[in-house]
C-alpha cells in the first residue's frame, strides 16, 4: 500500500498556445491536510481542476490514490468542493445530496440519512427542502461544501472553502475540516492564507504555472523561534541596532513599505526568555506595536517568495 | 479509464427523469408537447379525417407523401388513427430535438457535472443522460398514441380490432423513430453549454443538412440519397408503411444510427474539459 495519495510527473496544461501549467512534480503523502495557494494565473485552479479530472491534461501524468483521476477504483473514495459548480435550481437541497450520495453507492434510506448527516455539520438541516434559488451564496457553499462529506472519502479536494463565508461560518467549517483532519487526507486550494495556516500542515505554493515549492508551514514560518510584530508605521531600516546587545537575536526581518510588518528570530534555546528581551528592547526604543504573534505568518511567508 | 456499471448508469436514468420532471425545460416541452397535441386530437375527434380515405382525399395526399404509403395509410387502417400517426412521424424532429437538448449541455455550463465525477464516470453520465432522455420521449409518445387509439376507436366506424392491432405498432414505430434524434442531440449536448444552443445547433444540422440534400439531389441524385442516410430521419418511409416487416426493417437501422452520433458524442464528452 502506497503512501503517496497524490503523485504527478512533469504535469503541464495548455490552454491554446497559453500554459496554465507546466512541468509539475508533486508528491502528497496520505493522512495530511495540504495547502494549495500562489496568485491569480499561478495555475492553482488548473491543478485543481486536473486533480480533480475536470480537465485533462496536455502533458504528464497523475496518479490519486494509485490509479488515473477517471478511474473507476477512485469512485467514492475521493470527494470534491467545485468552486464554481452550481446545484440544480428545480430540485430540493436536501434531495440532491440524497441523489449524490446514491450515485456513491448508500441506498436510498441510507443516502436520505447520509443527506441529514452532512446538512447537520454545516449547519443548514433547516434548509434540507428549500430549492437552490431560494437560498443565499453562503448557503450555497456550505451544501456544496456538505456534498463534499457523504461517505468516507480518503482524500477530500477542497477549492476555496471558505471563500463568500462570514466569520461564524468559515470557523464552523474550519471545525469541520479540522475534525477530519488525520482520519482523511485534505488538500485545500485558498487565497486566504491563514485558512491554510490554521489547517494545513503543508502548503504547495505555485508561480507562474510552475511548483514554486512544496513544504511543511512550520518549517516556512518557523512557529517557535521568532516574534512577528506588526508595527503602527513601517520600522526603520535600521531597527535591528536595538536588539544589538541580544546574543540570542539571530535575524530581524523588515516587511515590505506598507506592511508594518517586523520579524524577530531568536535561538530556540532562548525559549521565552528571548521573547521578554525582545519585548524589553522595542519598549526601550519606543517602538509601538498592534499585534504580536509567536512565529512567522504564512501569508508574509509566502508574499516574500513570491516576490 | 470509463467501466460501465449498469446500477449506476439506471440511479443516473432515474434521477435524470425526475429532475425533467421538475426542471422548467423538462416541464416546457411536456406543456409544448401537450398542449400541441390536446387540440390536433380535439380535431381529430370531429372524424374529418375519415374523409382521408376517400379516393379524391388519397390523390391529393398523394402530392405530399408518397401514393402506396397513402394509400396504405388511409384505406387499410384507421383514417383517424393513420392521420395522427402521420403527424406524429412528421413532428419528431421538432419535439424530439427540444427534448432531448439537454442530456448534457446545461451541466456543462452550470459545471454541475462536477458533483457528479467523484462518484460515476463519464461513460456512465453519457449513457444515463440519453436513457433518460430517450425514456422521457418514448413515454410522451406512448401516452398521446394511447389517447389516440382511444378517440380513433370512438370516431371511426367499426375500426376498434383494427386500432388494438396497430396502436403497440404505432407506439413502437414512434419511440424506434425517435431514438436517432435523440441519439443526435446527444452530440449536440456535449458541444455546448446550454439547452438552448444545444437545441438550436440540433435544429440547425438538421435544416442545412435538408437544404444540402435537396441541393446536391438537383444535379447528383445518387449521392443526395447517400447523404440523407446522415440525417436521422432516413428510416421514416419504411416507417410510415405501418407493418411489421418494414418496422422491424426500420429498427435495424437504429442502433448504427446510435452508435454513430453516440461515438463522435462519448469521443467529444470523454476528453472534454468540464
Amino acid at each position: 500500500m502506497t503512501d503517496k495519495i497524490i503523485e504527478t510527473q512533469k504535469l503541464a496544461k495548455s490552454f491554446g498556445d497559453q500554459w496554465a501549467l507546466y512541468g509539475v512534480d508533486l508528491t502528497v503523502n496520505k493522512g495530511l491536510t495540504t495547502g494549495l495557494v500562489g496568485p491569480n494565473g499561478a495555475g492553482k485552479t488548473t491543478l485543481f481542476s486536473l486533480l480533480c479530472g475536470f480537465l485533462k491534461p496536455t502533458k504528464g501524468t497523475i496518479k490519486i490514490l494509485g490509479h488515473d483521476p477517471d478511474h473507476p477504483e477512485l469512485r467514492g473514495r475521493i470527494s470534491i468542493l467545485p468552486q464554481d459548480a452550481i446545484l440544480l435550481k428545480a430540485i430540493p437541497v436536501g434531495k440532491q445530496l440524497s441523489m449524490l450520495a446514491e450515485l456513491q453507492g448508500f441506498n436510498k434510506k441510507q443516502a436520505l440519512a447520509e443527506s441529514k448527516r452532512v446538512l447537520a455539520l454545516v449547519n443548514l438541516s433547516s434548509s434540507a427542502n428549500k430549492n437552490a434559488d431560494q437560498l443565499s451564496h453562503g448557503m450555497l457553499k456550505r451544501i456544496a461544501i456538505a456534498q463534499a462529506f457523504i461517505g468516507s472519502p480518503e482524500l477530500i479536494l477542497l477549492d476555496e472553502p471558505t471563500a463568500g463565508l462570514d466569520p461564524s461560518t468559515t470557523d464552523g467549517i474550519k471545525a469541520v475540516i479540522r475534525s477530519l483532519a488525520g482520519k482523511t487526507s485534505i488538500i485545500i486550494s485558498s487565497h486566504n492564507l491563514e485558512v491554510i495556516e490554521d489547517l494545513c500542515q503543508q502548503v504547495i505554493i505555485l508561480k507562474k504555472g510552475r511548483l514554486h515549492s512544496h513544504e511543511k508551514i512550520a518549517d516556512m514560518t518557523a512557529r517557535t523561534m521568532a516574534l512577528t510584530f506588526r508595527l503602527e508605521s513601517d520600522p526603520d531600516t535600521n531597527i535591528s541596532e536595538i536588539f544589538a546587545g541580544l546574543d540570542m537575536v539571530t535575524e530581524v526581518k523588515l516587511g515590505k513599505k506598507g506592511q508594518h510588518r517586523l520579524v524577530v528570530c531568536f535561538k530556540e534555546e532562548a525559549g521565552q526568555l528571548a521573547e521578554i528581551e525582545i519585548l524589553k528592547c522595542l519598549a526601550v526604543a519606543k517602538v509601538p506595536y498592534r499585534e504580536m504573534i509567536r512565529g512567522e505568518r504564512l501569508q508574509e511567508t509566502v508574499a516574500d517568495r513570491l516576490d | 479509464m470509463n467501466s460501465l456499471r449498469l446500477g449506476v448508469v439506471s440511479t443516473l436514468t432515474r434521477q435524470d427523469l425526475y429532475y425533467s420532471l421538475k426542471s422548467a425545460r423538462g416541464l416546457l416541452f411536456l406543456v409544448f408537447f401537450g398542449v400541441f397535441w390536446f387540440w390536433v386530437l380535439w380535431k381529430l375527434s370531429s372524424g374529418n379525417a375519415q374523409h382521408l380515405a376517400s379516393p379524391e382525399a388519397g390523390m391529393i395526399m398523394s402530392y405530399i407523401i408518397d401514393p402506396k404509403v397513402a394509400s396504405t395509410l388511409f384505406v387499410n387502417h384507421s383514417p383517424t388513427f393513420s392521420a395522427f400517426y402521420y403527424l406524429a412521424i412528421s413532428t419528431v424532429p421538432m419535439f424530439v430535438l427540444f427534448a432531448a437538448s439537454d442530456q448534457t449541455a446545461n451541466d456543462i455550463g452550470s459545471k454541475y457535472l462536477r458533483f457528479l465525477t467523484p462518484r460515476c464516470n463519464r461513460l456512465e453520465i453519457f449513457i444515463g443522460r440519453f436513457f433518460g432522455a430517450v425514456i422521457l420521449v418514448a413515454v410522451s409518445y406512448v401516452i398521446i398514441t394511447l389517447l389516440a387509439a382511444l378517440i380513433a376507436m370512438s370516431v371511426d366506424k367499426d375500426s376498434f380490432a383494427m386500432v388494438v392491432r396497430d396502436a403497440p405498432l404505432v407506439a413502437l414505430s414512434l419511440i424506434l423513430y425517435t431514438i436517432p434524434f435523440v441519439a443526435l442531440m446527444s452530440l449536440c449536448s456535449v458541444i455546448v453549454g446550454s439547452a438552448g444552443l444545444s437545441a438550436l445547433m440540433g435544429i440547425s444540422i438538421y435544416v442545412i443538412l435538408l437544404v444540402l440534400i435537396t441541393v446536391v439531389h438537383l444535379k447528383m441524385p445518387d449521392a443526395a440519397d447517400m447523404l440523407a442516410y446522415a440525417l436521422p430521419n432516413s428510416t421514416k418511409s419504411l416507417f410510415l408503411q405501418l407493418s411489421w416487416g418494414n418496422t422491424i426493417s426500420a429498427a435495424l437501422a437504429v442502433p448504427f444510427y446510435v452508435l454513430a452520433y453516440g461515438f463522435f458524442g462519448w469521443k467529444i464528452f470523454s476528453k472534454r474539459d468540464i
